[in-house]
């Protein structure tokens, strides 16, 4: 292991794979989407000004803008009246809501559609609310039906635009893989602490605690990024998340492995000592990971929990994922890296002590 | 080896009823820590609406700390060299199961005293006394063994007695967990649903996984 340690090939891979997720991720834009839409609720018989606001659409430069009402519970299209698109990211409309469209209920919600040959079908669920006013109801609107509306795609290389993220779903390629990088080195330290229970090979030790001072470089950069990314999505940097609680306290009963092998002084005792540790900390961090985030009391915020959406079912397509899976290998290769070096500084320290 | 254990056992709680006032100094920190939650909450008028989630969460914290004392007390009184000893004598197998045994039993005893004093003086909102009973065993279980475990680390590490609540406190959270739920449950109905089911379930797993660790653990720490 050691031999591979100090081999330069997969240094270079994980430089180049790193510069290709840095650049790459940063580089490539955030697809469109209809961020807002101004009134957010009308009266019903009454022609209303619309202001859509779009993010990185391209209102002006396609020609052939369509902008529909749909009701949300329902699947009839409604066109608006007059669409003047003003520039790229601005489009004013008129829409008016017949009374008797609205079948005899107070109000009802839409969703606002978006259609050009450009950005493709841009929806906004819960867009508007028409109320249903007191006067005569003006004639019905015929709406229009599903096939009417082509469901485009952006063709362009674009990251998907997620509602509460923007342009923090880039944090996909440092968040994630740091756990990735930390989960890795703590079960090759695993490894070496049973090779050395087995053995009593004093470099297997050396191995296995280099891995974890090393995963803990990584779980406290995990938590910050993480913490960072809770600021802007769910409003505050430590909710109460059992999977953020369960990531704080692995990194705490690792924090007191560095403080078990600080109290040992005879070289021997303390690798056999902290290896026997290491073995009863995995265990116990499986389970604060994987179990206990699961016990059905306060479900997580994180994706996958509590009725959210996994990522790979709805966040992730198939261009984060050409970034992320490299990430992934690229930082669980820089971790790799860091730990040889302090694995190789640890031995020359063992062979100059032996002398 | 199952011999041998008992021995150890035996040896064990004869050192214990020969210094007696060790004994009586972990029942009178059990006591005076009571006495501090019940004047703590009777002066800030906090004992009229203790609720059963404070109060399993006030008792299971004495347990926890106090257990914590009796046990590292179990490991430091004997001196280093004394170990060598046991070694020529009995397997570390059988060592580690005599000083499970005992802890445990010490523990769980530990336990029915806090709830006793708990009773009197700070009230019995228990309503479902097989459940608790339940939870106390198996709680005791968990907290012994850990602690248990931690303290023949520590007791390596030149018997550096913080050492065991940096090493035992962020792995007991599971075990806290599992059993504030569980004790606040038997005070909550006398039935056991199905959650209870799971956790009383789930705890001892994790108790049967601590054994097995430190079965196969223990002579590492042991042999030098």
């Amino acid at each position: 292991m050691i031999h591979l340690l100090k081999q330069q090939w997969w240094k270079y891979t994980a430089v180049i794979i790193l510069l290709y997720v840095l650049i790459g991720g940063m580089l490539v834009p955030l697809g469109p989407s209809a961020l807002s839409l101004y009134p957010v609720s009308i009266p019903s018989d009454t022609s209303v000004n619309f202001t859509i606001t779009g993010y990185h659409t391209h209102f002006e430069d396609a020609k052939d803008l369509q902008v529909w009402f749909k009701p949300t519970t329902g699947t009839q299209f409604y066109k608006a009246d007059s669409i003047v698109p003003i520039i790229n990211s601005t489009v004013r409309i008129v829409f008016h809501m017949p009374k008797s469209n609205l079948a005899n209920k107070h109000s009802e919600n839409y969703d606002l559609v978006v259609n050009d040959s450009i950005d493709g079908t841009l929806t906004t669920v819960y867009a508007m609310t028409v109320a249903a006013g007191t006067g005569e109801s003006s004639p019905a609107v015929t709406p229009a039906n599903q096939p009417e509306v082509n469901q485009l795609k952006f063709k362009a290389f674009a990251f998907p635009f997620q509602k509460i993220l923007f342009q923090t779903i880039r944090n996909t390629f440092f968040h994630v893989p740091m756990w990735f990088a930390m989960m890795f080195l703590l079960i090759f330290s695993l490894v070496y602490s049973i090779l050395y229970l087995r053995t009593g090979k004093i470099e297997y030790d050396i191995l296995a605690s280099q891995a974890v001072a090393t995963a803990l470089l990584f779980g406290v950069l995990g938590l910050a990024t993480g913490m960072m990314w809770a600021t802007y999505t769910w409003g505050q940097p430590w909710p109460n998340d059992p999977k953020l609680n369960g990531a704080a306290i692995g990194v705490i009963i690792y924090l007191a492995y560095i403080v078990l092998r600080g109290s040992l002084s005879d070289e021997i005792q303390k690798a056999k000592i902290s290896a026997v540790y290491n073995v009863f900390a995995i265990v116990i961090f499986t389970l604060f990971i994987f179990v206990i985030p699961r016990l059905k009391t306060v479900d997580s915020l994180h994706p996958g929990n509590g009725g959210n959406p996994a990522f790979g079912k709805y966040d992730m397509d198939n261009h984060l994922r050409m970034f992320f899976y490299p990430a992934v290998i690229g930082w669980a290769l820089l971790g790799f890296w860091i730990m040889s070096v302090r694995v190789r500084i640890k031995l020359l320290q063992h062979k100059k002590s032996l002398l | 080896m199952f011999k041998a254990t008992i021995s150890l056992f035996r040896k064990d709680l004869l050192i214990e009823f020969r210094n007696r006032y060790v004994l009586g100094g972990i029942a009178l920190y059990v006591l005076s820590s009571v006495m501090v939650i019940y004047f703590s909450l009777n002066y800030s008028d906090g004992l009229k609406e203790v609720n059963p989630v404070v109060w399993s969460i006030f008792f299971w914290l004495i347990i926890l700390f106090s257990s914590i004392n009796a046990i590292a007390n179990g490991f430091f009184r004997e001196p280093a060299g004394r170990s060598y000893y046991y070694y020529y004598l009995a397997s570390p197998q059988a060592v580690i199961l005599s000083k499970l045994l005992y802890n445990f039993i010490f523990t769980v005893l530990l336990i029915l005293l806090a709830f006793s004093v708990f009773i009197v003086m700070i009230g019995d909102p228990v309503r479902n006394l097989p459940l608790f009973l339940l939870t106390a065993l198996l709680g005791g279980t968990g907290y012994s063994f850990l602690f248990t475990l931690m303290g023949a680390i520590a007791a390596r590490a030149g018997n550096n007695a913080t050492l065991i609540a940096v090493l035992g406190f962020p792995i007991i959270i599971p075990i806290l967990i599992f059993i504030t739920k569980l004790s606040a449950a038997s005070m909550g109905s006398t039935e056991f649903s199905q959650e209870v089911v799971t956790n009383l379930i789930l705890l001892s797993s994790f108790n049967v996984m601590q054994l097995l660790l430190a079965y196969i653990l223990f002579p590492y720490i042991w042999r030098e």
